[in-house]
């Protein structure tokens, strides 16, 4: 149980960090982008946000609130597996957010190998245009395994659920930037790659090349990808090439395109 | 990699609000003027950063 005070300040930082990030990300995108901004960028960017919004309702009230109740256990300690072993907080603080991002690689990995969930998971990957706002392009029904998952991960250590406003206040930003239609300085990114997914890293994951897109799994720590042999260094010279062959048309990227895709891109074998 | 942890979002409001007494149903409690104001201001700030960081790398 931490103080009261403290989920407040969670959720100041967590709100800000999204939102000073992002208004940070897309004024330096407008300005000075990678690589081409998309002919109508605001259409683009309202699109993923409004995907966003819709999977943030179902995922967080249907099963965030509705089966798991985080709002009422979000300051509970949970016994788990951990519990026997009578860690202090911080450590637990620490298992909670090293559990949770070995958690989201798992997912992320059988996202690229079972085919159902690589049907959810393409309307991510099938975004040519990558920018900050790819980062909130997520299926609703995707979401909600992700937050299911997330959620059952923290429980089953015993680490109280708050723990994840904490990582997500420091992962959501990095997320974004992941994703940014900017080029960082390279020391950004040597500093950072032995550890964290960087954005040269992420790049790599979105190339069109199946080679290149079933690799880089990590979600916040990169060392994962070293760990299970997934990983694939940035290349020297970015092709800047992103989407899935098969989803380029537009109508694969309207609202209701996108909300459809598993449907309707069943019978593509080869997305 | 997909934008994570959004559960938490939601769950920090109700929370908040249940802790308050405002309401001990969770999911009904909207940031208040307050918060608002803050979190716009952290977004002034994030467009100024933006700005500066574009003219730099120009």
């Amino acid at each position: 149980m931490i103080d009261l005070h403290w989920l407040y300040v969670l959720r100041v930082a967590y709100f800000g960090a999204f939102i000073g990030t992002w208004a940070f990300l897309v004024t330096w995108e407008g300005g000075s982008p990678q690589w081409r901004l998309p002919a109508r960028r605001w259409r683009h960017i309202g699109r993923n946000f409004g995907l966003f919004l819709l999977a943030v309702v179902l995922a967080d009230g249907i099963v965030g609130i509705g089966l798991f109740s985080v709002g009422e256990r979000l300051n509970a300690l949970p016994h788990g597996l951990l519990t026997p072993l009578g860690l202090p907080l911080w450590a637990l603080v620490i298992a909670g957010i090293v559990g949770t991002d070995l958690a989201g690689y798992a997912f992320h990995r059988l996202c690229h190998r079972w085919r159902w969930l690589w049907l959810l998971h393409s309307v991510h990957h099938s975004d040519h245009q990558l920018d900050a706002s790819t980062a909130v392009r997520e299926h609703p029904l995707e979401m909600i395994c992700d937050v299911a998952i997330l959620a059952g991960t923290l429980t089953a250590l015993g680490v109280p659920l708050w723990v994840e406003g904490l990582r997500a206040a420091f992962l959501n930003p990095q997320a974004m930037a992941q994703h940014a239609n900017i080029a960082f300085p390279r020391w950004v990114e040597r500093l950072f790659d032995w550890i964290l997914v960087t954005p040269a890293l992420h790049h790599v994951h979105h190339s069109p090349d199946p080679q290149h897109t079933n690799s880089n799994y990590g979600i916040m720590f990169s060392f994962w990808d070293r760990i299970f042999h997934t990983y694939q260094p940035p290349d020297p010279v970015p092709a800047a090439i992103f989407g899935l062959g098969r989803l380029q048309a537009d109508r694969w990227h309207s609202f209701p395109g996108m909300l459809l895709t598993p449907i309707a891109a069943r019978g593509i074998q080869t997305l | 990699m997909r934008f994570t942890a959004i559960g938490a979002m939601l769950a920090l409001v109700s929370a908040t609000a249940s802790a308050g007494m405002v309401n001990s149903l969770a999911f009904v409690s909207v940031p208040t003027l307050d918060d608002l104001g803050l979190f716009a201001l952290i977004g002034l700030v994030g467009v100024a950063g933006g700005w500066i960081a574009r003219r730099k790398r120009k």
